[in-house]
């Protein structure tokens, strides 16, 4: 605290220089109240000098012009539109190609231009719908409509998509509730938003199946393109996408596309993870991750894209392990104990401090039934391993058990 | 947990060809842009083309940006040389320097007026009318310095001047708007003598 005497030879424009003073007059601190309200009574030359000071800092900051939000987006499309493509279909400089898409805009024009709504959205559109809503701190399942409506789900809801646009929303124990079409000129996505902790599924206009997983989000359209599905996902999520040879469908992640016709498989793309994978259990995929080659797999193989040294590779597997999650059962073998709890701690919304066993290499096989609560899971695994928990107020604390 | 980025990692994310950071860093500062440009010219659609050309700009050359820890200052900074530009392009505008491009700043909104005792909006009124007084350089330091609350560095930055210059202009600025609400007491106790 200053002292009484310090804003003696205070005239306004040292006043609007002093931070306390200013933190004051903006009510952004108020423990100093007492003090300039003292001042203000002891010393009249200064409380008219601080009274001057106060009016000018809050009216001159009254009337501040802003865009509207229909403003910005609008701008944001047209600074996605006029900048240079990151398009490896141009890149390549294929002729042939070029002659495709030249014939195909021309073919569009020629349809008209006002029903025209492009079939491949860039990245950054969703990019900027995503950002708008911070996963880390939504505690609910979000839906956020088309008309920027937003709608708060129970755990395990399903929502449908009508043929006619309606959407049907379902909870876990059956109650329906339908809503009509929503207009809007400007936003025709869909955004759900899946906390940790929780999950739902969504069921798409073209009747493909999406189950997604704890911590995911998805933007999908409410009716999709004459010649396209597409819909961008990050998280993990597992598709069944219904048959249509003339339609292919699109998941969109930020590293890499999967390309199906009519397929089931598991898809997990975590912005924050290191890598990235797609598990085929019917059908075929084609996968292309940052303007690479396409890498096409077939079923019971896994296509890995690894962040940190930018290799691809595709590998056999069970594909049991990588769906049974939809079943609320988490199939471990000679899975590393620390990511056994990251895993939980995205499933159950709990936050783990493993940093006393995370150089022990510990590893589980088995299976672990995600149905149970958090406690039986930590049990069963305090069983089975030579681990003990605490939980305490914020974290549950993994420790090595003592050796006997 | 949410990691929080600072200015030079999101900047740095956006050199190296992060599309969420590009956008992240457009949705941050599109606003702030905007109130400080419609400051230089009271065409909206020329602000918005502007910041529209200075994002495309960005982030066509993003791999050979500069670095910087103060994202808002660069740009602050990239948008008034843009209008400086675009408005000298434009035929009914004279050659502008920076120091003759026009700073106003609108204060008091009609509609709260209504409810104001009269010797506060009398005030506002003085204020306003001290702020049109200001050469267009005292409007834009005092603007940055107080609404924006930027740091004498900064402003110095934008403005080309060196920290005693700079806190001289404020300090004058401040002066001149004392002195109108000063006179705004005289006529409000003048108006009270004829009131009564």
């Amino acid at each position: 605290m200053k002292d009484q005497n310090f804003y003696n030879d205070f005239d306004v424009p040292q006043l609007l220089e002093d931070r306390d003073f200013v933190n004051w007059v903006k009510s952004r601190d108020t423990s100093n109240n007492l003090f300039f309200e003292a001042l203000k009574r002891d010393n009249k030359e200064l409380a008219e000098k601080i009274e001057t000071a106060s009016f000018i800092l809050l009216n001159l900051s009254d009337n501040e012009p802003s865009l509207s939000k229909k403003e910005v987006q609008k701008m944001w499309s047209n600074i996605k539109q006029k900048r240079q493509k990151e398009n490896p279909f141009l890149r390549k400089a294929n002729y042939l190609k070029l002659i495709a898409v030249a014939a195909v805009s021309l073919a569009i024009v020629y349809i008209g231009i006002d029903n025209y709504i492009s079939p491949a959205e860039s990245l950054s559109t969703y990019l900027s719908i995503t950002q708008q809503t911070n996963l880390e701190s939504a505690h609910e399942i979000q839906l956020l409509l088309p008309n920027s409506q937003q709608i708060t789900l129970s755990d395990r809801s399903e929502v449908k998509i009508n043929n006619d646009g309606a959407i049907v929303l379902r909870s876990q124990h059956g109650n329906k509730t339908t809503l009509n079409k929503t207009e809007s000129s400007f936003n025709k996505y869909f955004h759900l938003i899946i906390p940790r902790g929780k999950r739902a599924s969504v069921i798409l206009a073209d009747g493909s199946h999406v189950t997604l997983k704890p911590g995911s989000q998805m933007v999908f359209p409410s009716q999709f393109h004459k010649k396209r599905r597409e819909v961008y996902v990050e998280g993990e999520a597992f598709f069944e996408v219904t048959k249509n040879r003339l339609k292919p469908f699109v998941v969109k992640t930020q590293k890499m596309d999967v390309e199906v016709l009519g397929t089931s498989f598991n898809l997990c793309a975590y912005p924050k993870k290191p890598t990235q994978s797609v598990v085929l259990v019917t059908g075929a995929v084609q996968v292309t991750s940052q303007n690479r080659e396409h890498v096409n797999i077939v079923p019971n193989q896994r296509y890995l894209f690894n962040n940190t040294n930018q290799k691809e590779s595709v590998s056999k597997v069970d594909v049991e392990d990588y769906i049974s999650w939809k079943e609320d059962i988490l199939t471990l073998k000679s899975e590393a104990l620390t990511s056994v709890l990251d895993e939980l701690s995205n499933y159950y919304n709990v936050s783990f401090d493993y940093k006393a066993v995370a150089e022990a290499n510990i590893r589980l096989s088995g299976k672990l039934d995600l149905k149970q609560n958090i406690g039986e899971i930590l049990n069963v695994l305090s069983l089975i391993s030579p681990i003990e928990y605490k939980t305490t107020n914020t974290q549950i604390k993994i420790n090595l058990k003592p050796k006997i | 947990m949410p990691i929080v980025k600072n200015d030079s990692q999101w900047w740095d994310s956006f050199r190296n060809g992060d599309e969420k950071a590009f956008s992240w860093i457009f949705n941050n500062y599109v606003q702030s842009l905007y109130q400080y440009g419609i400051r230089f010219v009271a065409d909206e659609d020329l602000v918005k083309d502007s910041i529209q050309e200075l994002f495309i700009k960005l982030y066509n050359n993003r791999s050979n940006l500069s670095a910087t820890d103060n994202i808002q200052l660069y740009l602050f900074r990239a948008l008034k040389n843009r209008l400086i530009n675009n408005l000298s392009n434009k035929k009914d505008f004279i050659s502008l320097s920076t120091s003759t491009l026009p700073f106003e700043v609108e204060n008091s909104s009609d509609a709260e007026l209504e409810d104001e005792e009269w010797s506060v909006t009398l005030r506002k009124l003085q204020l306003e009318k001290g702020m049109k007084n200001l050469t267009p350089r005292q409007r834009e330091a005092i603007y940055l310095r107080y609404i924006k609350e930027m740091s004498i560095d900064e402003i110095c930055t934008l403005l080309n001047l060196n920290q005693q210059s700079a806190r001289n202009l404020i300090h004058r600025g401040i002066e001149k708007l004392r002195k109108e609400l000063s006179l705004a007491i005289i006529l409000l106790f003048l108006s009270f003598f004829i009131i009564h």
